[in-house]
């Protein structure tokens, strides 16, 4: 059983079709990278998933349970940071996390003390005076401060500053070590590097990409850069291979192009061949392969090799 | 100031609604009074008539203000119109003001305008010209319709801009409260507990017949005396005299103070919840605890006043030939009247804040936890219903202490409750209409509100307007009849309490079914 599983999830609002048949699993134990363009339906995904919307079609459930139906029972074994953390504005930040914490029931006031310390968090400043950080930084210590199964994090780390980053990437960690299972939102790629054992790409409403990051990676391209004596043969000829531009230069022959892991040994074995002064191997980044992942249908296409 | 015209418009784009319908409903009522009493008092000798029942007595002062030159129609008009005017005018200027600069503020709106290159003081000057374009409307159109029914020129041009003119003091009264408060909410409770003062100071000095008229801008719409031979000029300077006064101290606390913040800084608060409060009501009790005292104090201190007040009003009355005791239980059925229409405003005014924390996000996060969303409308329902009935129960003791009081006689003191809680059902039915529209739409419990202002309506103008039975009919609080003037209406009661319970269960599916606002 999955800790999260959604099948062909629809919901439209108005005239705008926010999810689009959008499949997602999430297996128990594992942190979950979900990513995707403003708007692609990641936070839409995630009202699903706590029961907040009903979805025209398609099903939800957590551990089994059925999102809408059976919503408190899933809610017992789960606990969520919002994108957008909307506080009571007359209290407290700590009165914040207690009541959210008891809402959700099995607060533990040690955790939740340390936690506040970690975060460098002032528990007594009223609520309308924290700036975004701050506000985030309830959210999270309300969530971490409980034992769950299942955290749900909806861009836990927008407006914290890099130390805090760091410090929820250790809570993330700690969580992962204990076995629970974390879905996470982001746009910090560096994030979902650091901590995501899969990801799921998200776009107009569907996953476009899902997988371990090294499955991504091994979908993008890797660029080639060589300045060699003579022009490299046939290396037009080879499949895969896209970009190719070759320059003729005081110092020898530039050659650069971008080739898929298929082709890559027998295309580096060309190069290798021409006997290069100079030859670089880029492995893909992350940017690049979200990007390629972000932008449109065809272009995706053409970074995948047939 | 720069970008003072840009920000006008933008107050009047967003909130079109807000400028022309208040101006427009005060219009409906003066019109509809002044055709109404334009046909009652057609002859001179029963203008007279009225006029001399008045004569000698302020009794009825302490409701409808001071009346002056009652032997023409325009100013039968005028002390007639007292009774909604005092309340409706004030109250309006209040929420305009506030709505128009404290509210924008809250949203964080502001933060990008005064970002560009935007007067400081620019948005706040905006929104209360906004605010203000309602009461120059209020006048335009008054004047006009009043002009058009054959009222005397001059006269209908000071009325109507005696109407303008007190909404305008508050205005500048409400923008003061505005800028010194941390948030709207803050802001909407100070100014209402101002004009609560205002109003029972004027009730005093009217009823008791005191010569201070020109303390309190609520005794200046009377003192106007619009349609007097030779009508006084100082009301007008007061008022201008209050508003530019408040309107410069508002801008001088606006260039004082952070954007954002009130003019008390914000105090630290305990670093963790108290340890009883763990369950969603507890939490929804401690969010509204503030506004709720704030009603039962107000609402109880209204109930005393009229309470007390009650000895003198109906002796108005039993100069016109009734019996004494008839008398003062038709005045009292009056005020526990609007005691209920109170209770039933406080319900709604709870059920606004309960909607604005799921607009605002709070509740899908809280329901994020186990809490089932039949739990969460069950623990708003509770909070809104029990403290209405508090409220309620608070009240009709009040009413019975002032009658007590009033009357030098103890034995008054158990008349207010009965026939206070005989509204029970009354207010039980509007709140749950207030929490059903909540279900179903957050944004649009402010409807409700029409239901009360039309209550008020019936309660003290239903005799004037000559509003046929159906239209009476539409305010729960008329089905009751007048306890303790009438008995009770056990069936009617009996329906209203069916009836809400009715919609509460259809409410709670809807609440159910629906998507929560983002959260």
């Amino acid at each position: 059983m999955h800790a999260i599983e959604a099948e062909a999830l629809c919901k439209r609002f108005g005239r705008t079709q926010a999810l689009d048949g959008l499949d997602l699993a999430v297996r128990q134990g594992e942190v979950h990278g979900f990513l995707g363009p403003n708007g692609a339906g990641k936070s839409t995904t995630i009202r699903a998933l706590l029961g907040q919307i009903t979805l025209d079609s398609g099903r939800a459930r957590i551990f089994g349970l059925d999102c809408r139906r059976q919503s408190v029972q899933a809610h017992r074994r789960l606990t969520y940071v919002p994108g957008d953390v909307a506080l009571w504005p007359g209290l407290s930040g700590g009165s914040c996390i207690d009541i959210l914490g008891r809402l959700q029931g099995g607060l533990d006031p040690k955790r939740r003390d340390a936690l506040v310390e970690r975060f460098e968090l002032d528990p007594t400043k009223r609520t309308r005076t924290y700036s975004k950080g701050n506000r985030q930084k309830v959210a999270l210590v309300a969530a971490l401060s409980v034992d769950a199964d299942l955290y749900l994090f909806d861009e836990p780390t927008s407006g914290l500053d890099p130390l805090m980053e760091d410090v929820f990437q250790q809570c993330v960690r700690e969580l992962k070590d204990a076995g629970r299972t974390v879905l996470l939102s982001s746009h910090i790629l560096s994030e979902v590097e650091a901590l995501c054992d899969r990801v799921s790409i998200v776009r107009r409403g569907a996953v476009v990409r899902e997988g371990t990051l090294a499955d991504l990676r091994s979908h993008t391209l890797t660029t080639v850069t060589a300045i060699t004596g003579t022009a490299i043969a046939r290396l037009a000829d080879l499949d895969g291979i896209v970009d190719l531009t070759v320059e003729q230069q005081p110092d020898g022959v530039h050659t650069r192009f971008r080739v898929g892991r298929a082709a890559l040994a027998s295309a580096v074995g060309q190069v290798a061949a021409a006997d290069p002064t100079a030859l670089t191997v880029e492995p893909p980044s992350l940017d690049e392969l979200f990007l390629t992942n972000y932008r449109t249908d065809t272009a995706v296409t053409e970074g995948t090799p047939a | 100031m720069t970008g003072y015209w840009r920000l006008v418009a933008i107050s009047l784009r967003t909130a079109p609604a807000q400028v022309l319908g208040w101006a427009l409903a005060v219009c409906a009522l003066v019109t509809s009074s002044a055709s109404a009493i334009g046909d009652k008092y057609a002859e001179q000798a029963s203008r007279d008539a009225y006029a001399a029942t008045y004569v000698g007595t302020q009794s009825s002062a302490a409701l409808q203000g001071r009346g002056y030159n009652l032997e023409t129609l325009g100013g039968i008009l005028a002390n007639e119109l007292g009774y909604l005017t005092l309340i409706m005018l004030p109250l309006i200027g209040l929420h305009l003001a506030i709505r128009f600069t404290r509210s924008v503020e809250d949203t964080g709106r502001l933060d990008i305008l005064t970002a560009g290159s935007v007067h400081r003081l620019a948005p706040a000057a905006a929104g209360l010209t906004a605010a203000a374009l309602t009461a120059v409307l209020t006048f335009l159109l008054s004047a006009a319709a009043l002009v058009t029914l054959d009222y005397p020129v001059a006269g209908s041009l000071r009325y109507a801009g005696s109407l303008a003119a007190l909404m305008l003091a508050f205005t500048g009264i409400g923008a003061l409260v505005a800028q010194c408060c941390r948030d709207a909410r803050t802001s909407y409770v100070l100014a209402v507990a101002c004009w609560m003062v205002s109003y029972l100071a004027r009730a005093v000095v009217d009823a008791r017949g005191v010569d201070l008229t020109w303390v309190n801008p609520e005794s200046w719409l009377a003192e106007i005396r619009p349609f007097a031979a030779q009508p006084p000029l100082w009301p007008w300077l007061a008022v201008a005299a209050t508003a530019s006064v408040s309107f410069a101290a508002a801008a001088v606390v606006a260039t004082r103070r952070d954007q954002g913040a009130g003019l008390v800084p914000p105090h630290p608060g305990p670093a963790a919840a108290p340890s009883w409060m763990t369950k969603p009501l507890h939490v929804l009790v401690r969010l509204t605890l503030g506004v709720c005292l704030g009603w039962t104090v107000g609402g109880s201190l209204f109930a005393f006043s009229f309470g007390y007040l009650t000895k003198q009003i109906s002796v108005l009355s039993a100069i016109s030939g009734a019996t004494r005791s008839d008398n003062i239980d038709a005045t009292v059925s009056l005020f526990v009247q609007m005691n209920a229409l109170l209770a039933a405003a406080a319900a709604i005014q709870l059920t606004q804040w309960l909607a604005a924390e799921e607009t605002s996000g709070r509740v899908g996060y809280a329901l994020a936890s186990p809490v089932s969303r039949r739990r969460w409308w069950g623990a708003t329902a509770a909070l809104v219903t029990a403290w209405s009935l508090v409220l309620l129960i608070c009240m009709g003791v009040c009413t019975g202490l002032g009658l007590a009081a009033g009357f030098g006689d103890v034995g008054y003191l158990d008349d207010g409750v009965p026939a206070t809680l005989a509204y029970t059902p009354a207010v039980l039915l509007l709140a749950v209409i207030a929490l059903a529209l909540q279900s179903v739409n957050p944004r649009v419990v402010t409807v409700t509100w029409l239901a009360v202002g039309w209550g008020i309506v019936v309660c003290l103008r239903a005799d004037l307007l000559d509003l046929p039975e159906w239209a009476r009919r539409l305010s729960p609080v008329h089905w009751v009849g007048a306890v303790p003037r009438d008995a009770w209406d056990r069936p009617a009661a009996l329906v209203m309490t069916l009836l809400a319970l009715a919609l509460a269960a259809v409410a709670v599916l809807a609440f159910q079914r629906r998507d929560l606002r983002a959260g």
